[in-house]
């Protein structure tokens, strides 16, 4: 390296100057420690600048001295903060010295705070991603539990509405069942002869197609008339008829077209019962 | 002269500083107050203010003696950059961007400043020899040393090439290294 060269550069100018970036004054500081020519510069201008300082000389009032008598701490200090070999202290003033001076390594203490509101912050998500998950598993845990509250609601409804259709006076019950024994069909006709309300109680029964429907009759006087269509539904067991039989001898159900048929499809009978019986 | 104290003492001195010795402290502040007084004044051209900053300047001497290296650099450069530091910003803060001002109206202050202050005769000659600084040299470095312009700032302000401010900026100082070299 030509150090006439670099004297001659401007850039020792610069650093006594204060001007240079951070990595430049590193830069001098570093090559001044091992050329003494730099150095020696480096003493002559900043001597320079100093006579030029002295020449400003102002005598300041007393009381700023009085004051920093005050303010500052004359207790003795333990000898390690004296070291033997002082740290490579730049000729410029650390920016350490315009920032809060209290703390001898203040990006270590703000590493330190970063890290642990990192771990923090961290530590506080996963928290409320437990809470969440716990809620959601509540969530649906309870959902499900309202759903069974519902059907176990439904099916008390169901019941407690047939046994008040049996509970009521002359109630009879008419046992249908498939003509030719091959079928499982089976339902349970609830009759009170004295209002001539009618109530099926499917026990089971095929779903018919769309285009077909039940229909129930009466066989009255050796006659069938017409008791009105109904649906298999998905829940609804109990099914109350819209007509009224104060008399009655039978009761059939038979696969009609939808809509019902004035008079009985008869190879269409699906159960039969008699009143007697 | 303040130089022709032995660096035996300095040495002393600086040690007796880092334990918190108080008769060190009145040493320090009687020796370098007056030259970091007149520094901090020429920056932040107010009384009231300059008090504030010569006082803040000494804590953090106080504070930082500690980290100061003699083998790095000398004494009163230190102590004179903490103080011109401090007053920098103490005027970038108080001020915002209005403090800056011509390099005519620096050389008006800095006229002013010699005229006023009664200057003992110990400074006297010095006195002198800054006057035979060349004043668009000194402009240039009170610009740069006092008010903490860059070299860009600098152009910008006065109207001149880079290459020009930074040729001005170095001339300006090796005159000044000659003016004081004995």
């Amino acid at each position: 390296m030509n150090v006439t060269e670099y004297i001659e550069s401007g850039i020792l100018e610069e650093y006594v100057l204060g001007t240079l970036n951070s990595q430049e004054k590193r830069e001098v500081e570093c090559l001044s420690g091992i050329y003494p020519e730099i150095q020696q510069e480096l003493d002559a201008l900043s001597a320079g600048l100093e006579q030029y300082a002295l020449t400003l000389r102002h005598e300041p009032p007393a009381d700023v001295k009085e004051r920093l008598l005050q303010e500052l701490d004359f207790s003795p200090t333990p000898e390690e903060s004296t070291p033997d070999n002082p740290s490579v202290r730049p000729l410029h003033a650390e920016p350490t010295v315009r920032s809060f001076p209290t703390y001898r390594y203040p990006w270590l203490v703000a590493a330190s705070v970063g890290l642990f509101l990192l771990v923090f912050a961290y530590f506080l998500y996963s928290q409320l991603q437990n809470s969440q998950q716990s809620i959601a598993s509540l969530r649906s845990t309870n959902d499900q539990l309202l759903a069974d509250i519902q059907q176990l609601k439904d099916q008390q409804i169901r019941s407690d509405q047939a046994l008040a259709v049996l509970k009521n006076q002359g109630m009879r019950v008419i046992r249908l069942d498939a003509p030719n024994k091959a079928t499982r069909n089976s339902v349970l006709v609830y009759w009170n002869s004295q209002n001539g309300l009618v109530n099926l109680d499917i026990d089971s029964l095929a779903r018919p197609s769309e285009v077909n429907q039940y229909q129930l009759w009466a066989i009255v006087d050796g006659k069938p008339v017409d008791a009105g269509v109904f649906d298999i539904g998905d829940t609804t067991r109990l099914i109350q008829q819209p007509k009224k039989f104060l008399r009655a001898d039978a009761f059939a159900i038979t696969l009609e077209r939808r809509g019902g048929s004035p008079t009985p499809t008869l190879d269409a009978m699906v159960a039969i019962g008699n009143v007697k019986s | 002269m303040k130089r022709s104290t032995p660096r035996f003492s300095e040495e002393v001195l600086v040690g007796k500083l880092r334990q918190r010795d108080e008769p060190a402290f009145h040493t320090l502040y009687d020796q370098y107050a007056p030259a970091l007084y007149g520094v901090i004044l020429k920056i932040v051209r107010d009384e009231e203010a300059a008090n504030d900053v010569l006082q803040d300047s000494f804590v953090k001497i106080w504070r930082n003696i500690p980290s100061y290296d003699a083998q790095k650099g000398r004494l009163f450069t230190w102590l004179l950059n903490i103080a011109r530091n401090t007053a920098i910003d103490a005027l970038r803060t108080n001020h915002g961007g209005q403090s800056i001002q011509t390099g005519s109206e620096i050389v008006d202050t800095i006229d002013r400043h010699q005229q006023t202050h009664q200057p003992n005769a110990e400074t006297f000659d010095l006195s002198d020899k800054v006057k035979k600084l060349n004043p668009d040299r000194q402009t240039v470095i009170d610009l740069v040393y006092f008010h903490g312009y860059t070299h860009e700032e600098v152009a910008e302000k006065l109207n001149l090439p880079l290459g020009t401010v930074k040729t001005r900026v170095r001339s300006a100082l090796q005159e000044l290294k000659k003016l004081f070299s004995r």
